[in-house]
């Protein structure tokens, strides 16, 4: 198949997290997912392209389009509890590129 | 009520204010309206329950009395699902009020403990999620506290 003009790409975002409180995986992302289900609905969650890329140890990735960056981060930030105890998560830095992101954060 | 971000994390952080900053809760339209036309340099959580407690001649008075209008993240996370989306509403009709009437807005996080707190970014991008430009939350996360603590007598 004759790949996407670059033009047409849609641009995104990777925000690098890190999870203070409960830190089970499955937990985290079904926290994340619902903050962001409650938030902006199907529908924004569909045009934000939202997705966990990595997650271990209380520290993650997750990817967004570069317009619902800024709704993304709320999300994450509206985040307050994990595994029905207090939790929050912190935005340790935004990148283009997985490996910027990787090359600034060490990971 | 005792702010975690304040007596806590910025005294560990490094940062403490020149001097004390007198802030009032608001929330009724009696007690907005007494905050800005007192001496206080803070007016925190001007609407509650998602009701506009506060008008234009209000913030007309909080400019002119250099009262600065502050916006409290933990308000929103403890409200409820319906509450929410009545404070988003009113939150943002007054951002724009602020805005029209040039009253000046901090943006804090006013956290309890520590799992209130919130990172900068996050409070930008909650900033522009409540009507704000990306400039405009950045200002009011950096400069307005600055000025408040050490310019504002």
């Amino acid at each position: 198949m004759k790949p996407f003009p670059p033009t047409l790409r849609e641009k995104r975002r990777y925000i690098h997290f890190t999870v203070r409180g409960s830190q089970a995986g499955e937990a985290v992302a079904q926290a994340i997912n619902d903050s962001m289900l409650s938030l902006f609905g199907e529908d924004g969650y569909a045009k934000a392209n939202f997705s966990i890329v990595d997650y271990s140890a209380g520290m993650g990735v997750c990817r967004c389009t570069n317009d619902w960056l800024d709704n993304s981060l709320v999300a994450l930030a509206f985040v307050s509890q994990i595994d029905a105890k207090p939790a929050r998560i912190d935005v340790l830095g935004v990148s283009g590129t997985l490996k910027a992101l990787g090359q600034a954060k060490g990971i | 009520m005792a702010y975690y971000d304040l007596v806590a994390y910025a005294p560990a952080k490094g940062f403490s204010p020149a001097k004390p900053v007198r802030f009032v809760r608001g929330g009724t339209e009696e007690a907005n309206r007494k905050a800005v036309r007192g001496n206080a340099a803070l007016l925190l959580e001007p609407l509650e329950g998602g009701k506009m407690s506060i008008d234009s001649a209000s913030l007309q008075v909080a400019r002119d009395n250099d009262v600065t209008i502050g916006i409290s993240f933990r308000q929103f996370l403890k409200a409820g699902k319906f509450k929410r989306i009545r404070l988003l509403v009113a939150y943002r009709k007054l951002v724009r009020l602020c805005m029209r009437m040039r009253a000046r807005i901090l943006l804090t996080s006013g956290a309890e403990n520590e799992f209130e707190l919130r990172s900068p970014e996050q409070l930008i991008a909650f900033g522009v999620f409540l009507g704000l430009t990306r400039q405009q939350a950045k200002w009011a996360l950096s400069e307005v506290p600055e000025y408040l603590t050490e310019v504002r007598k």
